[in-house]
């Protein structure tokens, strides 16, 4: 016996030894990344695939414009500029970083550009007392006297001083000379915007502007910018150049579809009955159904109901039969069809909110389907 | 408390030590009594199972070598007066018991055999239950413990379980960091109980077996031998 619990406690012990040396402890769990919770909320998508502008005056049709949304592309090169609603085609800052830049080159014919001061003072004028009556639209017409001078401020700067960054600074600084210059001639035009106008001259004119800057400076040595001036902008046409363009399209209002019949007020997604709704009504009406079962060819008396609810989901009028097997027997199904359908109202469980849904419903019989 | 706090507060705890001895450490003073039972009853039934099997093998050996010599032709006499003065086991030990019987039945100058057969038998029959008592001594130790022994664990478990939920019950915290390690070093009492039960029990199961062949064995040299000294009584009476 002593032998055996000599090597009982030997190896008990050589076996806890073992355990404790060669046994890690448990070793963490490689968790490989903290997963923070995700708020997950379900989304119908038909409200934002489904969406449709009806108009009012559309043709009426059985069946919402199934056209799909194509999104407008985007013009190549567009981009939203200052307070500009509409995209503009040209990325604004390279095109006044050209302009800066090309007072600088035409640094070489410093003397032309007095010149155009004088003619450019007259026309301004012209221009300016229309702008008030339109109060809108005042802002746009005034850049035009602000380039008419910056392009002669430009030049000089650059005869005396070649290519120095400082040119927007002077820019900024002189504008105000001319104006007081210009303000007796036009006083209704206000100075402010003029000097706003100058003072930043890179965000704040459109692209627009800014081409046309461009062009009027190699025109300015030979043509008064005044022709630039009526083809870019006549306050007079604003209203012409308003976007008149109806929406078109009728499934959604980027669609080529044309518009289909709908609210015009109610933008959104289009209501369907849900197919729980449609069993509803289906099995609703089966159970009043006493079609004439066991005739020869009972089975295919499809008949096709219109049927119209009121509101409160009774039947309105007597539903007009649309389809109907050929035969008495048809007529017999028709009729006991329309009966079924009155027999059974009111169908309190359609839903009241969807009731433009299901206002009218082209029902149609089969009994090889609803038995 | 929003959940990542609380898994930010469970990761930055220290991780629990699940060594052995940690577990041990840990643990309840009942989980650590169940702990330390079950380590002397496991340590106590290995004891037991190398003593048995030593002793089996050497029993096997030992008869072995017995009926070799038995049945070689060898007087008995010689035989008998060779075994006399060695301690005995087994074959050898019923064959020296009915011998003795014999001679005292002779020695004592009585010629009357009459009930001899009935005593040589009678003290053989003792002899292979007093063998058979070694074979089978200290199995219901075994037994025992592999019977009770994942009893005894599992209560130690229990316990451990009772007490961390009720530290839990107290932290008011269920994160499973702070449920786990009580657990762990519940569940490692019913280990315990486990790892010192089976053997228990497989070692039982041979060992039982084992001694019924063995006694089996005695019991069928004894028949052989009581008839051949019967044999003899017959002739000489």
């Amino acid at each position: 016996m002593r032998v055996g619990l000599t090597t009982s406690v030997i190896g008990h012990t050589l076996l806890l030894a073992w355990g404790l040396v060669s046994l890690p402890s448990a070793k963490p769990f490689d968790v490989q990344a903290q997963v923070d919770a995700l708020p997950v909320d379900l989304i119908p998508l038909s409200d934002v695939t489904r969406i449709s502008e009806g108009k009012k005056t559309a043709p009426k049709k059985e069946t919402a414009s199934t056209g799909k949304a194509k999104p407008p592309t985007p013009r190549p090169e567009s981009q939203k500029i200052g307070n500009a609603r509409t995209d503009q085609d040209a990325p604004v800052t390279e095109k006044t970083t050209d302009t800066a830049a090309a007072p600088t080159r035409q640094a070489a014919a410093p003397t032309p550009p007095p010149p155009p001061p004088a003619p450019e003072r007259p026309k301004a004028p012209e221009k300016a007392p229309t702008p008030p009556a339109p109060p809108e639209p005042a802002p746009a017409p005034e850049p035009e006297p602000v380039k008419t001078e910056a392009p002669k401020e430009a030049p000089k700067p650059t005869a005396e001083v070649a290519e120095l960054p400082a040119e927007p600074e002077k820019q900024v600084e002189t504008p105000p000379a001319p104006t007081p210059a210009v303000a007796p001639k036009s006083k209704p035009k206000p100075p402010a915007p003029v000097q706003t106008a100058a003072l930043d001259p890179k965000p704040a004119p459109p692209s627009k502007e800014t081409k046309r800057s461009e062009e009027v400076k190699p025109v300015d040595t030979k043509a008064p910018p005044k022709e630039e001036k009526t083809e870019t902008f006549n306050p007079d046409d604003i209203n012409a150049l308003l976007n008149k363009v109806d929406p078109s399209g009728g499934g959604s209002q980027a669609s080529t579809e044309e518009a289909s019949l709908g609210s015009e007020k109610a933008t959104g997604p289009v209501a369907d009955m849900s197919q729980s709704e449609i069993d509803a009504l289906r099995s609703a009406v089966a159970a009043c159904w006493n079609y004439p079962a066991g005739a020869d060819g009972a089975e295919n008396l499809v008949v096709r109901l219109r049927i119209e609810f009121t509101p409160d989901g009774d039947v309105a009028g007597t539903p007009a039969i649309l389809e109907q097997p050929a035969g008495p027997l048809g007529t017999v199904a028709a009729e006991g069809a329309v009966r079924a359908v009155l027999r059974c109202a009111p169908y309190t469980f359609l839903p009241p909110e969807k009731y433009e849904v299901w206002q009218v419903v082209n029902f149609r019989f089969n009994p090889a389907e609803m038995f | 408390m929003n959940p990542a706090e609380l898994t930010q507060a469970a990761l930055a705890a220290p991780a629990p030590d699940m060594t052995l001895i940690g577990l041990f450490l840990q643990a309840h003073l009942v989980v650590k009594l169940v702990m330390l039972g079950l380590l002397g009853a496991s340590v106590w039934c290995w004891a037991i199972i190398v003593d048995k099997v030593v002793l089996f093998s050497r029993m096997t050996k030992s008869m072995d070598r017995f009926e070799k010599i038995f049945w070689s032709g060898q007087s008995l006499e010689d035989l008998y007066r060779s075994l006399l003065n060695r301690q005995n086991h087994g074959l050898s030990a019923v064959f020296v018991a009915a011998m003795r019987e014999w001679k005292r039945s002779h020695e004592a100058g009585r010629t009357s055999f009459l009930g001899l057969t009935d005593r040589i038998e009678k003290v053989i029959d003792v002899t292979i239950a007093r063998e058979m008592e070694r074979f089978e001594g200290r199995l219901l130790v075994l037994a025992t413990v592999g019977s009770a022994g994942p009893f005894i664990g599992l209560f130690g478990t229990v316990w451990g379980i009772m007490t961390s939920f009720q530290a839990i019950a107290a932290s008011k915290n269920t994160n499973l960091a702070v449920v786990a390690p009580g657990i762990a070093e519940a569940l490692f009492a019913t280990a315990i109980g486990l790892a010192a039960a089976i053997p228990a029990v497989l070692a039982y199961n041979k060992f039982t077996a084992d001694a019924a062949k063995l006694g089996a064995r005695m019991e069928g040299f004894a028949d052989e031998f009581s008839a051949i000294l019967s044999r003899q009584i017959d002739d000489r009476s």
